[in-house]
């Protein structure tokens, strides 16, 4: 036996108590549903196959695929099913997919080649994401911040950008380094992936690349500052870091801000060093193949 | 007795987040539980040395697990970032010729080889198996009827695929063997914004924020956090937001756990 709570279009859950076997499909149970109980419960659907990606929605929280996502699959037997982008629900499991949709349009998402055919065998994991949103609507980032492409575009780019046959690589990573560093590393998109991309990984990588660039940023900075924080100590100096990314002065009131942590008895004044610290150094010197 | 274990405290609670390492200090001893600390570890990376190189960020984590291997099977950390940052170092060099490339840098610089047997766990994961639970259970005394909320983070559960252990209901257990009263978080595997704390502050801000205020709207005077990065940042983000009203405490939930141990 499981319950339903299904939210439809006027911000009511219908409750279905039903007697359904665990394999079941959570589409097929729409479908039921919508032929055997309410005819007007709206849903989106497509393949079938979790290629198309239309059938996202949020179950207790988590968004899944419902034609990949078996009934039995979570713990709990009640089950709140609620549409993808729950800020802009349209009617029942129908959602607002306009945000997810602009966010690619802020970067050229096509190849601009240079016309010749590459010999490299090129062929990124990225082409396998079929923009079914569910990055973009579980993104901590994206839902407070409105100007953040997301993971999914993260990923398209990381794709263009490692694309040996790509011929404006330059003005790519200027569009991305305002972006890339939007992201807090929840790593929700990669966990919730239907297809197991990693767009976490893009992100990753579109930051390694940033740092190529002339030009600073707030991120490339911070990036910067841990690195020469670890080569220094092998640990992570708070009071090294901050004084690296703001000058002296600049980080006197972030510095003073940690007082109360001293007076609680939370702070070692001595900065720690790590035993050995000529091979972390080394190690972090060595140059890549 | 149980096994010996290699501590990893990580960079946080050893420098500015005392508290926490003094507690998980003191719950080890409490438990008999030997426990080593390599003066040779390093950072583990702190979440964006993979953004500056990724495979320093291997190697640099690689030398943290090949000196843990010289001293127990098993390495335990109280932070989060550490304990996602060390799994996915353990997980990708399960491939033989990543390990290889990386050993080959650690012998370059005279570090010990990795070998891939360490098991990498979480304090709280830890704590809350069945052979250290029985163990807290005959020394947990005075029930301490206080609210409490959970709150995990993210690199405690996510991504799933590559870490050891599922952390589902740890907290509760522990806490509520202690006698808090915990109450259900809507989403205790959310973001604290910690790692985009210079990038994208004002994200930062809101989601921290949010934790504590669904602890005023539940009611509950102690927020319990299993990351020193989480607790930080949540109660720097407190500070800041100067308030008349009166908000709740971020305490590790090592700190919560100690009080109740006799």
């Amino acid at each position: 036996m499981i319950i339903l709570r299904i939210y439809r279009r006027d911000g009511h859950y219908d409750v279905h108590q039903l007697d359904i076997k665990p394999e079941t499909k959570l589409l097929t149970l729409f479908e039921q549903i919508r032929t055997g109980i309410d005819p007007t419960f709206a849903f989106s659907s497509g393949c079938r196959h979790g290629i198309c990606g239309s059938c996202a929605v949020k179950v207790n929280g988590k968004p899944v695929l419902a034609c990949k996502t078996e009934i039995g699959s979570f713990r709990s037997g009640v089950l709140r099913i609620e549409p993808l982008n729950s800020e802009s629900p349209k009617i029942d499991l129908l959602s607002d997919f306009d945000g997810f949709y602009r966010s690619f349009s802020s970067f050229p998402d096509f190849l601009e080649p240079n016309g010749r055919p590459t010999k490299e065998n090129f062929l990124p994991e990225a082409t396998r994401c079929i923009q079914c949103g569910i990055c973009y609507y579980s993104c901590p980032s994206v839902s407070y911040d409105k100007e953040f492409s997301g993971p999914a575009a993260a990923l398209k780019q990381d794709r263009f950008l490692s694309d040996p046959a790509d011929t404006i690589t330059e003005s790519r990573l200027e569009e991305a380094v305002g972006e890339v560093y939007r992201c807090v590393k929840c790593y929700r998109c990669t966990e919730y992936c239907p297809r197991s991309l990693d767009p976490e990984k893009a992100i990753e990588n579109i930051r390694t690349r940033c740092l190529t660039r002339k030009e600073e940023t707030i991120g490339t900075f911070h990036t910067k500052a841990l690195f020469d924080s670890i080569y220094h100590y092998g640990k992570i100096n708070e009071t090294f870091t901050a004084r690296y990314l703001f000058g002296f002065w600049g980080s006197l009131p972030l510095i003073l801000s940690g007082l109360p942590f001293l007076f609680k008895r939370r702070v070692r004044l001595r900065p720690v060093k790590a035993a050995n610290l000529k091979e972390i150094r080394r190690l972090l010197e060595m140059e890549n193949d | 007795m149980i096994d010996p274990i290699v501590f990893f405290p990580g960079c946080m609670p050893a420098s500015i987040a005392r508290h926490q390492y003094r507690a998980e200090q003191k719950i080890l001893k409490k438990l008999d539980i030997p426990y080593h600390e390599c003066p040779e570890f390093s950072c583990c990376g702190g979440g964006h040395l993979q953004d500056a190189d990724d495979i320093k960020f291997l190697a640099l984590n690689a030398r943290n697990l090949a000196y843990a291997e010289q001293h127990g099977d098993v390495l335990v950390t109280g932070c989060s970032t550490c304990y996602r940052n060390m799994a996915e170092t353990a997980f990708r060099l399960q491939n033989e010729r990543l390990r290889t490339a990386v050993n080959a840098r650690l012998d370059a610089v005279g570090a010990p080889e990795y070998q891939g047997k360490i098991r990498i766990r979480h304090m709280l994961n830890f704590l809350a198996s069945p052979e250290i639970f029985s163990l807290l259970e005959e020394q947990t005394s005075s029930p301490r009827p206080v609210n409490v909320l959970p709150f995990y983070g993210c690199h405690i559960k996510r991504p799933s695929s590559i870490l050891p252990e599922n952390p589902d209901g740890n907290m509760e257990k522990l806490l509520t063997l202690c006698g808090y009263l915990v109450r259900p978080m809507r989403d205790p595997y959310t973001c604290c914004g910690f790692h985009g704390e210079i990038t994208a502050p004002s994200v930062s801000q809101a989601l921290s924020a949010a934790v504590s205020e669904e602890a005023v709207e539940q009611q509950c005077p102690i927020i319990a956090t299993v990351c020193p990065l989480c607790s930080f940042n949540i109660e720097s983000h407190q500070m800041r937001n100067k308030t008349k009203r009166k908000m709740p405490e971020i305490i590790p939930f090592e700190e919560l756990l100690l009080t109740s141990l006799k």
